[in-house]
């Protein structure tokens, strides 16, 4: 579906940051390439999600760049870079607790104009109906008038990525969607995944389960101390000396 | 169902702002009128915390800042530059929107802690730089304040006042009202709950709560203002007192952030209270110890309020599905230690 | 403006920032512990000093002597107060609830102090009171010296307990990371009320202090509540060598302006410095790594 030629969506070049002595990101220098699910795999502790954060704009690094679609973002705020078009997932989901299940996936939508924004939500307006459409897709809308503190981690899970699609990301970070959910709701996940990806969305994704990524992805960066050691095909990445090294701490 | 209990909402409404309007009419005596304009003041300010504190969950406890400031502006344009009365207060009102801005964006850029620490210290600042510049102020001496109906005995002042206040309540109120239900108050909503969420959804989350903290000041300075004109005398240290301003942030406590009506029932019974105290004892040290112990049980014991606690009661003794939808995982998981089995924790999810 | 001037309102400075480094001890260790700003800290203070001067009043004891009853009592009462009330508030609204918590406690004391002692002005006549020491042309009140000496005693003896005992050591693995410190089997809960403790203990010294030079009463807390929260601020949240070059810098800048500005003004001092450092740099001046997550 997608070959090598594919233009470079997002690019970071020898991003750095640390934390007091620990250089949790260490010079990575990674580009991903539009329309493709991209995987960012390595073992606990590798950088994988500060990496995240300093491409998201949560933490700042302390030296390199990171660009999207050519243009820098380094150091932006998050909702510019959500904004620009990247779409991001926490790795201990987060969604709004106190709020409905419709209501969370509604507060990402932004309003078209000012007087959609101090209008009440409106039952037939298109943002909600988009939003219940998600909903469907993502098969929550029967819980959509429950708290959302009050839905299983799964839907949580399945609910944050509906609030993720609200915004209509070009480009969708995941971090860890597998982790911590049962079969049914991995597979849900996964059959998403490839149906937004078949839409045009580039799929970043940061994720231990390692027969959904062999599955899932196009592309695999190898993590490593805070930096991409190997980087290719699921075949080839799976059968690299290095990344087995690299686990296994040989 | 539905519609029955919006009818009864609608209906207590008009009772109760009625009851309020008509209060100057049915008021005893002018002391307890007076009383009756310290409560609507104590509500106003209370409420126009709530923009800040209810919808992004940020609590300052210097909100008497922006009534001071709206105070001693508009005490200042009449007394120094002979402005009409209600020009010089929408003018101050309209100062202290554009001073909230630049403070609002030094304020905001840290969270929790550091945004009290920052909300404190402007209002200690503020009690000094107005003490200081005596000059121009009256420092201690205070702040002579010209009426703005110099013909009117002392309880029509009061009625006049009562029913100005009620109508800057009521723009308060609606305000809110309208804030709330709206999709940008779901977004200030969203802030609350987890702000880093909020920004990586592309909320922009700082244009968003500098947006409240000046609607929030302005609301204030606008009650401040009216405070000078109705008591026609300012002093720094009693309108730039930090104790006002924790008396806003425990009315509207008492009463709930989350609710519209909180704040103005937190202000009726902590008011009315603080009143009757200090009728019935007089000015003893001892209105601090209790001020201090309420605020002590509510956070400890209620952080949200009255209203939703009375509404967990009412639900308890009405076994429905939807009494469910009510409370959080956190009350359930209490009522469970408690042994308390008139809600079933199978309904949880999780 | 005299030199001599001058160089007593460095010296008087120094001596002022002593104190003011001990307080802020207090409020550094609270906020290192459990990530709590505590308002109630001058409160007790001037609590400790209401105690002190009780005391001398009805038996003619130096309040020097009586820190050993209330150093031990503050201790108590300060492990006490976290572990009954601060941790009872729930963990994601923390930060605020504990603000107003500690607030009401504030105004529970004060209201106290105000009601049992009443309004009036109080100070205690010691032998030493009207001493002073010159030394080429600059005075220094003996009380002053007295409790200068007594803040840096007492933040040697924090220095010690934090770096060289086991306490210490738990309390600064809890201090610089509490989940960490958990998985080594520090009972974090314990420490953290242990670190109030120690923060009261410190307010017990400083009250002492405090009852030695100054006249009190019971309002007397707001006055320290702002300087308290400029110092820790430019010092960095939770570094408590940093709050003390913080209340140094400070305390001598205050009193430097006040020759030139008198008291008001130089107060205002304080504040500008705390929104200088929030605006410039937020994690603060000297130190404070932990401020950093602010």
């Amino acid at each position: 579906m997608t070959d090598a030629t594919d233009p470079q969506v997002l690019a970071t070049f020898e991003l750095t940051k640390s934390f007091g002595g620990v250089r949790a990101v260490d010079n990575a220098t990674v580009a991903f390439q539009a329309g493709r699910i991209n995987a960012v795999i390595g073992p606990n502790g590798s950088g994988k999600t500060t990496f995240f954060n300093c491409i998201t704009g949560m933490i700042k690094p302390d030296s390199g760049t990171v660009e999207y679609r050519g243009r820098p973002v380094t150091g932006k705020s998050p909702d510019r870079i959500a904004s620009a078009g990247i779409g991001r997932s926490f790795q201990l989901c987060r969604i709004f607790p106190q709020m409905t299940v419709l209501e969370n996936v509604l507060a990402a939508a932004r309003p078209a104009n000012i007087g959609a924004m101090l209008r009440a939500p409106h039952r037939r307006s298109p943002d909600v109906a988009r939003a219940r459409d998600l909903l469907v897709r993502v098969g929550l809308d029967h819980l959509e008038n429950s708290t959302a503190d009050r839905i299983s981690y799964g839907q949580q899970k399945l609910l944050e990525l509906a609030g993720v699609l609200m915004a209509d990301p070009e480009t969708i970070m995941l971090d860890e969607p597998a982790g911590g959910v049962n079969p049914a709701v991995i597979d849900r996940l996964a059959s998403l995944i490839l149906d937004l990806n078949a839409e045009g969305r580039t799929f970043i994704i940061v994720e231990h389960n390692m027969s959904l990524v062999m599955s899932l992805s196009h592309h695999v960066v190898v993590f490593d101390r805070g930096r991409p050691i190997v980087e290719g095909s699921p075949a080839m990445v799976q059968a690299h000396p290095a990344v087995l090294e690299a686990y296994l701490g040989v | 169902m539905l519609s029955v209990s919006r009818v009864v909402r609608i209906v207590t409404l008009l009772v109760v702002a009625v009851a309020v309007v008509t209060f100057p009419q049915w008021a005893p005596n002018p002391y307890i009128l007076s009383a009756g304009v310290v409560v609507l003041i104590y509500a106003t300010l209370s409420t126009s915390w709530n923009f800040v504190g209810g919808f992004t969950g940020y609590m300052s406890i210097g909100h008497a800042a922006w009534f001071g400031l709206g105070a001693y502006g508009t005490g200042l344009l009449i007394a120094r530059l002979d402005i009409p009365s209600f020009a010089a207060l929408f003018i101050s009102a309209a100062i202290v929107g554009l001073i909230a801005i630049p403070v609002g964006l030094a304020a905001l850029r840290v969270r929790g802690i550091s945004f009290v620490i920052v909300t404190v210290a402007l209002l200690l600042v503020l009690q000094l730089v107005f003490q200081g510049l005596a000059d121009l102020t009256g420092g201690s001496q205070g702040l002579v304040v010209p009426r703005p109906f110099p013909d009117l005995l002392r309880p029509e002042h009061h009625a006049v006042f009562f029913l100005i206040f009620t109508a800057l309540l009521a723009v308060n109120l609606v305000a809110w009202w309208a804030i709330d239900r709206s999709r940008f108050g779901l977004r200030l909503k969203a802030i609350r709950e987890d702000e880093d969420k909020a920004q990586a959804l592309g909320i922009p989350t700082r244009a968003y709560k500098l947006s409240m903290f000046v609607v929030s000041g302005v609301l204030a300075a606008l009650a401040g203002g009216l405070y000078a004109l109705w008591f026609g005398d300012l002093d720094p240290i009693f309108v730039f007192s930090i104790l006002f301003s924790v008396y806003a942030v425990l009315m509207a406590l008492v009463g709930g952030i989350r609710h519209l009506f909180g704040p103005v029932l937190g202000a009726v019974i902590v008011g009315v209270g603080a009143e009757f105290f200090k009728a019935g004892f007089g000015d003893t040290q001892l209105h601090l110890v209790l001020t201090g112990g309420l605020l002590a049980v509510v956070v400890l014991f209620m952080p949200d309020g009255l209203i939703p606690a009375a509404r967990d009661l009412i639900d308890r003794f009405r076994p429905q599905q939807s009494s469910i939808r009510e409370v959080t995982v956190e009350q359930l998981r209490e009522a469970e230690r408690q042994g308390n089995a008139g809600i079933d924790a199978q309904e949880v999810g999780k | 403006m005299s030199l001599a001037l001058v160089l007593q309102s460095i010296v008087l400075g120094l001596l002022l920032g002593g104190a003011y480094a001990l307080l802020a001890s207090g409020l550094t260790l609270y906020f290192g512990v459990m990530r709590v700003i505590q308002i109630a800290h001058p409160a007790f203070l001037v609590l400790a000093a209401y105690l002190a001067w009780d005391v001398h009043q009805k038996f003619g004891i130096d309040p020097l002597l009586t820190m050993v009853v209330m150093v031990p009592l503050f201790f108590a009462m300060g492990f006490l107060f976290q572990r009954v009330l601060i941790s009872r508030l729930r963990p994601r609204t923390l930060e605020m609830m504990s603000v107003l918590l500690t607030f009401a406690i504030a105004l529970i004391i004060e209201g106290l102090l105000g009601f049992v002692y009443s309004g009036t002005q109080r100070r205690i006549n010691l032998p030493y009171s009207d001493a002073s020491i010159e030394i080429a042309d600059v005075h220094i009140p003996a009380v002053k010296l007295v409790s200068f000496g007594l803040a840096a005693l007492a933040l040697v003896a924090l220095y010690i307990l934090l770096s060289k005992t086991a306490l210490g050591q738990a309390l600064r693995a809890t201090i610089q990371h509490p989940e960490a410190a958990r998985l080594v089997g520090i009972n974090t809960e314990r420490v953290a009320g242990f670190g109030f403790g120690i923060g009261l203990a410190t307010a017990a010294v400083g009250g002492t202090a405090m009852s030695l030079n100054a006249t009190i009463y019971p309002s007397l807390h707001w006055h320290y509540i702002g300087i308290l929260l400029a110092v820790i601020v430019v010092g960095g949240l939770g570094s408590v060598w940093g709050a003390a070059i913080a209340a140094m810098v400070l305390g001598v800048s205050q009193s430097l302006l006040q020759l030139q500005l008198g008291p008001i003004w130089a107060q205002t001092f304080f504040y500008v410095a705390l929104f200088v450092t929030l605006l410039v740099r937020p994690q603060g001046f000297f130190g404070g790594r932990l401020a950093q997550r602010f």
